[in-house]
């Protein structure tokens, strides 16, 4: 029996710089970041995994290659990986590899955290025959709590109508107000504008929208800068369909344009061009975060802990604490909604809540962690008290610090009795 | 008696001489027995040794010893005789009835209950009975607090022993029902609810998607097109027969073009093209058009085996285009031809869902400046009278819009009525979309003429009488919703409700006044002969 190729390929960019926390990347590499005790990438990879992806593009900046077939090579995906240097934009790193895809595609961020359907997209992106399918979320205010100061990151107002992108635009091109024009609105049948959307970076595209890359090398630097809005502005506006038919009707098979002509649908307007952008919203149970800020980090801690069982754990639950073997809870000790990792020792009472542990940690006695995270090979003695601090490794706190509020870079040691609060240990601040 | 005596006597006199105490060796038997007979006498201790002498004797008298039953041991023969012949006599309910009352006389309970029992009273009795009651009620109502709170705390006793019991017995009523009520969750669930005994027979509706099959991001050996074309077919995007007639055969053409040839052709496409359809079938049932073009690209297929594998392919793919601008296109030409010059101006024409052929009729009448205008009439649940609403109203006709309800109300206006149609059977009578029958019964009733096109490929061989005995279930949900209404979840429907969605009704031949095919004008009586004397497949 012959085999024939899936229809789809996938692209994950692992190349960022992460830009937007200075302080914790350019000690780790974003990608190893570890995310409930667990590097980043390894979410993308079991979640691929988990939707029965075989194969994989991985695209990274030169020296994470062998940490990467790592991570891999636990779970079964097969990886290509590609260097690339790390001033390109998005689109511009898709141009590179365009040789190697030669067919619809999936472009995946490497610090996306999901639980979704992968197959019901892929279904929608079938049906449809649409350029782009795109991943989205909504926001509640529960999640949007802040607790340090972020870089400036872009929003985005979104307008939907019912499952078409009617309106993609970013706060720094609009401001805080939008402008709607009437024979816009006369073209949606239902719209309803959101500003509480995140962009999950998860996009299904069709096979022309690589030539059209190839070609815009100037205009088109970032996907969700340049393409995504190029493309939600040509379902409406002629001119610029026009532009595209060149690309957009290129036939995949000798004389066959399609199924098009014998669907019938209500509603659509340019039949002649027929550009659609749809947008995936993720149901109400299910995760979707994106790493690229310090506060979603913490967030994507703290929801973690209390494990997902889409992603695979190593631990042992008692209650609402993971721990490993040889770890023991007695009677008098606080110990809530925390992760705590292998070969930890922490003498006398033990005061842990709602934190992460890394592995191979000493804690002294009397100390006290509440809403912090802690990486491996840290040493914390007596009286200490960690409040809403990020520790990094091998880091060593002698006796009763109290922090709140800060981090602390790799290789500190941070001196007895030091009370600071919103402080960066190991560096002068940039903020 | 004698030898029993003689018996005891040799037993013992083995053993007299030595368990014979000191002082009775002197005298003899018989003096021994009157000794101890006398001590026991004496004494007055209870008779039991010589009872059982008393019983040793009666059972001696009687020689069938063993079998008498126990309740007739203490009678003699003729006592036991007089027993039996007094329940011969009597017939077998009093027996039981005497049985009854002296097995009532030696239970205890029984007699307490007999007791508890209210007996004939006499008047004065009653007067007395009466006297005393009245005393009783004067005395509760002076101390009827007393006696109220008496009686609360009796009553929380007997409702906590009642609650008790409850509890205990609805424990043991849900350990018994558990497995009765994982079905009722079972019929809840939308997906595995088993419908009604009448509509039992047909499968159910299955949501379109892609992960039940396996076969989502992996290399497999089923064509990206036919993946696409299932969920198009299960989603109901390309939904008219000859729709999915022409997609089909598109399909065919490109998978019969990308085939690898190893061994003999015919038998490696006709693998491919079985692997792929499977895979079809299971999203979507295939009409009967469907099938019987499948069949026929089968049979070209099998006679091209002489040729090599490039001519082969080349042969096949133009068979099917011949087949497609014959049997599709150029028929549906043909039929507008003819059917156009049957609207007259100052027509109402009426018009239910879509379909390809009226949708070209009315443009061409359109376009011949023939003054008339339309009614489309719609209905749940696919709603496909929109779609052509659309259409006709970009061409410049006149239309109005209804839904099924309001057919009576319309109808009167209405001069014409046009029908689409997915098969016509050989009795004469058409499978169209669900609603086409009770829209020409009611043409009918109006004296007004139905008028149906098809081309003549939707002609078929089967007779079907009922519109049950094979149809197709589709979406529940879109039976529940409607737009300006709150729409009723399953999951809220009571555990015995089921949700009825057929799709296809079949329009008896009375019914239908007019068949129009590409050979012509025809009543729906002659389609026999068409079949028999033009079909080629």
């Amino acid at each position: 029996m012959d085999k024939i190729q899936s229809p789809i390929q996938f692209v994950v960019l692992a190349g960022g710089t992460g830009s937007r926390f200075d302080t914790l990347s350019s000690d780790i590499p974003k990608p190893f970041l570890p995310v409930a005790n667990k590097p980043l990438l390894q979410y993308v990879f079991e979640f691929l995994c988990k939707s029965n992806v075989p194969k994989a593009l991985v695209v990274t900046h030169s020296g994470l290659q062998q940490r990467i077939h790592k991570i891999a090579e636990k779970l079964s995906i097969e990886i290509d990986i590609t260097t690339v240097s790390p001033d390109l934009g998005t689109a511009d790193v898709l141009r590179e590899i365009a040789s190697k895809i030669d067919r619809d595609f999936v472009v995946i961020s490497g610090d996306l955290i999901t639980n979704v359907p992968l197959h019901e997209i892929a279904d929608i992106h079938r049906v449809s025959g649409s350029a782009m399918v795109m991943l989205l979320n909504e926001e509640n205010e529960e999640n949007s709590k802040k607790i340090r100061k972020d870089k400036l990151v872009s929003k985005h107002f979104v307008g939907l109508d019912k499952d078409r992108v009617a309106m993609f635009l970013s706060s720094f091109d609009s401001g805080k107000s939008v402008k709607l024009r009437k024979p816009f609105l006369e073209k949606c049948s239902e719209f309803e504008l959101y500003s509480n959307m995140t962009d999950g970076h998860l996009y299904f595209f069709k096979h022309w929208v690589l030539r059209l890359i190839e070609k815009k090398k100037k205009s088109i630097s970032s996907i969700q800068g340049d393409l995504v809005p190029l493309l939600v502005k040509a379902q409406f506006n002629p001119k610029i369909a026009k532009r595209l038919s060149k690309y957009s009707q290129e036939e995949q098979y000798p004389n066959f344009k399609g199924f098009s002509s014998l669907e019938e649908e209500v509603g659509t307007e340019n039949q002649q061009f027929n550009i659609k952008c749809i947008a995936y919203k993720t149901p109400r149970d299910l995760l979707c975060m994106r790493v690229n800020t310090f506060n979603s980090y913490l967030r994507a801690n703290f929801t973690l802990i209390n494990g997902n069982p889409f992603f695979s754990r190593e631990a042992y639950r008692y209650k609402t604490v993971y721990m490993h073997k040889g770890f023991k809870i007695q009677e008098g000790d606080e110990i809530e909604n925390s992760l705590l990792g292998k070969e930890l020792t922490i003498s006398g009472t033990k005061n842990v809540i709602n934190s992460v542990i890394g592995e191979n940690c000493t804690i002294g006695e009397n100390v006290k962690i509440e809403n912090s995270i802690i990486m491996n090979n840290v040493k914390i003695q007596d009286g200490c008290q960690i409040i809403d601090t990020v520790i990094m490794n091998s880091v060593i706190l002698e006796e009763n610090c109290r922090l709140t509020q800060c981090t602390v870079r790799i290789n500190q040691t941070v001196e007895k009795d030091t009370n600071t609060k919103n402080y960066i240990f190991g560096e002068e601040s940039f903020y | 008696m004698s030898h029993q005596q003689n018996k005891q006597t040799k037993t013992k006199t083995t053993e007299q001489k030595k368990s014979i105490p000191e002082h009775l060796q002197g005298m003899n038997k018989e003096e021994r027995r009157q000794y101890y007979q006398n001590l026991h006498s004496k004494k007055g201790k209870p008779q039991k040794k010589p009872q059982k002498q008393k019983q040793q004797k009666k059972t001696e008298t009687n020689k069938g010893g063993s079998n008498v039953p126990e309740h007739l041991k203490g009678m003699t023969k003729e006592e036991r005789r007089k027993y039996y012949q007094k329940q011969r006599e009597l017939s077998g309910g009093q027996q039981q009835k005497q049985q009854k009352q002296q097995k009532q006389q030696k239970n205890k309970k029984v007699q307490k209950k007999q007791a508890q029992k209210p007996k004939k009273m006499t008047k004065e009795e009653r007067k007395k009975y009466y006297e005393q009651l009245n005393k009783q009620k004067q005395e509760q109502k002076k101390n009827w607090n007393q006696n109220y709170q008496q009686g609360k705390q009796k009553g929380q006793k007997s409702q906590d022993n009642k609650q008790k019991q409850k509890t205990q017995t609805k424990q043991k009523e849900t350990q018994k029902k558990q497995p009765k009520t994982n079905k009722t969750q079972q019929l809840s669930d939308p997906r595995t609810r088993t419908l009604t005994s009448i509509t039992s027979h047909i499968s159910p509706f299955q949501q379109p998607t892609t992960k039940e099959s396996g076969v989502e991001f992996s290399e497999s050996v089923i064509h990206p097109l036919t993946i696409e074309l299932s969920l198009k077919f299960s989603s109901g995007k390309i939904g008219g027969t000859t729709g999915r007639c022409i997609a089909l055969l598109n399909l065919l053409k490109i998978l019969i073009r990308e085939v690898t040839v190893r061994a003999r052709f015919s038998e490696d496409v006709v693998k491919m093209l079985n692997r792929n359809l499977d895979y079809l079938i299971k999203h979507r049932r295939f009409s009967y058009t469907m099938f019987s073009v499948i069949r026929t690209v089968k049979e070209w297929v099998s006679r091209v085996d002489s040729l090599e594998v490039k001519e082969a392919k080349i042969k096949i793919c133009s068979q099917i285009d011949e087949f497609l601008r014959k049997h599709i296109y150029d028929a549906e030409e043909e039929i507008t031809e003819i059917a156009w010059k049957k609207i007259k101006p100052g027509d109402v024409i009426l018009v239910y869902a879509n379909s390809r052929v009226i949708e070209k009729i009315l443009k061409k009448a359109h376009q011949n400046e023939i003054s008339f205008r339309v009614v489309v009439v719609d209905s749940r649940p696919m709603n496909e009278g929109k779609k052509l609403l659309k259409k006709l109203d970009n061409y410049g006709i006149k239309c109005s819009f209804c839904e099924l309800n309001a057919i009576s109300y319309i109808i009167k206006e209405v001069t014409k009525v046009f029908i689409g149609v997915a098969v016509i059977l050989s009795n004469g009578s058409a499978v169209g979309r669900i609603g086409t029958a009770i829209v020409a019964m009611i043409a009918k009733r109006s004296r007004v003429p139905v008028i149906v096109c098809c081309p003549s490929f939707k002609l078929s061989k089967k007779v079907q009488l009922d519109s049950l005995v094979s149809n197709e279930h589709g979406d529940p949900k879109k039976v529940l919703t409607t737009k300006n209404s709150k729409s009723v979840k399953i999951q809220n429907l009571p555990s015995d409700m089921d949700v009825i969605c057929l799709l296809w009704d079949v329009t008896p031949i009375k019914f239908i006044s007019l068949v129009i095919t590409e050979y012509g004008l025809l009543p729906p009586t002659s389609m026999q002969v068409l079949i028999r004397e033009f079909k080629d497949f």
